[in-house]
């Protein structure tokens, strides 16, 4: 070996243990980094509360030097009481922030103020990060997709958005209402059971789903959430769940076709799933019934208004059925047997959306049309404005969900 | 050289057989394309259909607790004369329940999933909050005011008094009926409280009058044969709805026995299928009648049929049940 051989491969492991020590370096900086990040974080985390009514009057004050998140619940009803929760970054200095809180639809309009908040602790760093969560009411009369926007001003009161003077200002948005601002329907039929008579032909799958689907999904660009059929339809899909799969509580518009008897053991009406028998099927399984109880007061996701095409269910029943619609709007359906019918929906759907009807009058003019007098249809509305005023989406007016949900449903019953 | 001859054939055999094998299943999953997307998966959970089903045409055991009727031989029949209406029809129908513009053709599919499905079609004239819908396959008019149909009335007229409303209502509109059942009932708004059963308060919204056909003394049963006015507010008219058929005199057809009805009865082969299970029902009341259909239906004659008044384990109440009573 030569020298420069050597002392080239000598200076080669200096460059090495100099680029190992670099290496170290880097590493204990990128630890400090983090470590210090990490600080910043915990600092961040100091909560505050928001309290006060501060009145309207915006300084030129600065103490709140950005809004670095406003967030909240994804969806809420009129009336109700959400928790906004604000992070952001600034110091109070001797004296309170003021905060404010304002709302319009994300299609246009103007900001409507909502409430007002202040905060005040004792500090003395500008860079503190604070997080608060602050009560807002809903105003009664809202409904759609809205921003919820928030102002910060230091001295004297709050600012309005955009105004001049205001410190920071951050945005969230949220639907009001129940519903998630899609049209979507679900069906469930059965033609067939285990243990009893079914249709034959399908009446179910040959009528109900089909019609459903031409006049809400191909003519009116509905979305079908869900179609389920024979031992396919399962208890979960009525929505006996209170969270997972939600069932029909996931659609605005189902309808059933299937069986309704009375449970000869329990003697309650109960929707006959594929597995009815009589009162022996598994009450808790998922293919044997579906009976008031198991959906007592659970309809409160997106569901607006259920169409129960069976015999019997709404017979002696209609407070235990009624007690479902936790904000669900309406409940269709018999108090008497009923039976298969070749117009029935066209003449129901297209009393909804071509003559621009409400539920309850169309199901009236449906129901009056198809059956004789021995038939005894029911309608049963969550509040007193839903039963008169409830449209199908976009035919007309669809009142609020009941909000909080009481004991008192509104119903009519007529034969046909 | 045969035992390779034999092989190929072998083979032969079961190239063939596994092509017949994929068309068959192909031809499977083609005849049961309706229900192909129930499986479309929208919950994360798979359901497939139970392929134990047992057989959908059940013989439904019979017990018969009443008299037995007489069985005719033959009974009169009927042509309906007004199996659909045009729009010239239509619209001087409408003119005289004043409404002057339109209509409005509403068209839709008998089968919607069928490309080539046969369209029924009905005309709609609008006077806002009033409609009329006239409907071109059996003659049915429906009028209503959309907004005081359903509504609480502070200013009903008794069921009585109802009744000469209705009536005064059909002879103004030159709506005839000879031999007509009539019914009342008021219809009211309940507020229940679910949590006790308890009816808190019950206002009136309607009485509705009911005219029930009757042909030869005999009760027309099924969807059609009637007409329903329904009086509000101060005695307005606020619904009316007719599917009530002109028919004429076709003859007479000739009455299967009581017995082949029964049997017809047991395989379940009525003219409107009950939402109920039915494996066994008790016949408390058999009669003849004659059967009117839904309004969208194009029927061409009246014909006599079996009615049988049933109990069935599961329901509460008599439900009618009616089987084809001619040959």
């Amino acid at each position: 070996m030569k020298k420069s051989e050597k002392i080239g491969l000598k200076s080669l492991g200096g460059e090495k243990r100099k680029k190992e020590s670099l290496r170290i370096l880097i590493a204990v900086l990128v630890i400090l980094v983090a470590l210090c990040s990490l600080s910043s974080v915990a600092s961040a985390a100091i909560s505050l509360s928001c309290t006060g009514d501060p009145s309207h009057s915006c300084s030129s004050y600065d103490s709140v030097s950005s809004i670095d998140s406003v967030s909240t619940v994804s969806q809420a009803n009129p009336g109700d009481t959400i928790t906004v929760t604000v992070d952001w970054t600034g110091w109070h200095w001797g004296d309170p922030n003021h905060f404010a809180f304002f709302m319009k639809l994300t299609s246009g309009g103007s900001w409507e103020f909502v409430d007002s908040c202040s905060t005040f602790k004792s500090d003395s760093n500008v860079g503190n990060h604070y997080t608060m969560d602050c009560p807002i009411t809903v105003p009664s009369g809202y409904s759609g997709n809205y921003y919820i926007r928030v102002t910060a001003n230091d001295y004297g009161g709050y600012c309005n958005p955009g105004e001049s003077g205001v410190d920071a200002e951050g945005s969230t948005t949220i639907i009001i209402g129940d519903d998630d601002l899609m049209k979507e329907y679900s069906v469930t039929t059965l033609d067939k059971y285990n243990y009893t008579t079914g249709f034959d032909p399908a009446y179910g799958a040959n009528y109900i789903y089909p019609k459903t689907k031409y006049w809400l999904q191909d003519k009116n660009s509905w979305t079908k959430k869900f179609y389920w059929y024979n031992s396919t339809v399962w208890q979960t899909d009525f929505g006996t769940q209170t969270s997972g799969y939600q069932g029909l509580d996931e659609a605005d518009y189902h309808i059933h076709f299937g069986h309704g008897g009375k449970d000869l053991i329990t003697e309650e009406q109960e929707i006959c799933l594929y597995e009815w028998n009589w009162g022996n099927e598994d009450h808790n399984g998922l293919k044997g019934d579906v009976a008031w109880d198991e959906v007592y007061n659970k309809w409160d996701l997106d569901s607006e208004w259920v169409f129960i095409y069976s015999c019997n269910v709404l017979n002696d029943s209609i407070g235990k059925w009624g007690a479902a619609l936790n904000k669900g709007h309406m409940i269709l359906g018999f108090t008497t047997h009923t039976f298969t019918n070749y117009q029935i929906l066209d003449t129901f759907y297209s009393q909804l959306i071509d003559n621009d009807n409400t539920m309850v009058n169309s199901y009236y003019v449906a129901t009056t049309s198809a059956f004789g007098g021995d038939v005894k249809a029911a309608a049963i509305a969550d509040t007193e404005d839903q039963f008169y005023h409830d449209h199908l989406w976009d035919q007309g007016e669809v009142k609020q969900d009941e909000s909080p949900n009481d004991n008192i449903v509104w119903y009519a019953e007529w034969s046909c | 050289m045969k035992k390779k001859m034999k092989k190929n054939k072998l083979l032969l055999t079961l190239v063939v057989g596994a092509i017949f094998g994929m068309i068959f299943c192909a031809g499977i999953i083609y005849a049961q394309g309706d229900y192909k997307e129930n499986y479309v998966e929208n919950d994360g959970i798979t359901r497939v259909i139970d392929t134990a089903t047992k057989n959908d045409t059940r013989a439904i055991s019979i017990k018969i607790t009443t008299t037995l009727p007489p069985e005719p031989e033959q009974l009169p029949i009927y042509y309906v004369i007004d199996v659909s209406v045009d729009k010239d029809k239509a619209i001087s129908i409408a003119k005289k329940f004043n409404f002057d513009v339109g209509p409005k053709i509403i068209s839709y599919p008998v089968q919607p999933e069928k490309a080539l499905s046969p369209l029924k079609t009905k005309y709609l004239f609008k006077n806002e909050p009033c409609y009329l819908e006239i409907d071109t396959s059996g003659n049915a008019i429906t009028y209503a005011n959309k907004d005081k149909m359903m509504k609480i009335s502070d200013n009903l007229p008794s069921e009585s008094d109802a009744i000469k409303i209705a009536q005064n209502f059909l002879k103004r509109y030159g709506i005839s009926i000879n031999n007509a059942t009539i019914e009342t009932e008021t219809i009211y708004l309940n507020k229940l409280d679910t949590s006790t059963n308890e009816i808190l308060d019950k206002q009136p919204m309607m009485v509705q009058v009911r005219f029930k056909r009757n042909v030869d003394g005999m009760s027309v049963v099924g969807p059609g044969g009637k007409i329903i006015v329904a009086i509000g507010d101060d005695d307005e008219p606020v619904y009316f709805f007719k599917n009530w058929r002109t028919i004429e005199s076709a003859g007479a057809a000739d009455i299967i026995p009581l017995s082949a009805a029964i049997e017809k009865l047991k395989r379940l082969e009525v003219k409107d299928v009950p939402v109920t299970p039915l494996n066994s029902i008790e016949v408390i009341g058999i009669k003849i009648g004659y059967y009117e259909d839904i309004p969208s239906e194009e029927q061409t004659n009246y014909k006599p049929v079996w009615v049988f008044d049933v109990k069935t384990p599961a329901s509460t109440e008599t439900i009618q049940l009616c089987v084809d009573a001619t040959i």
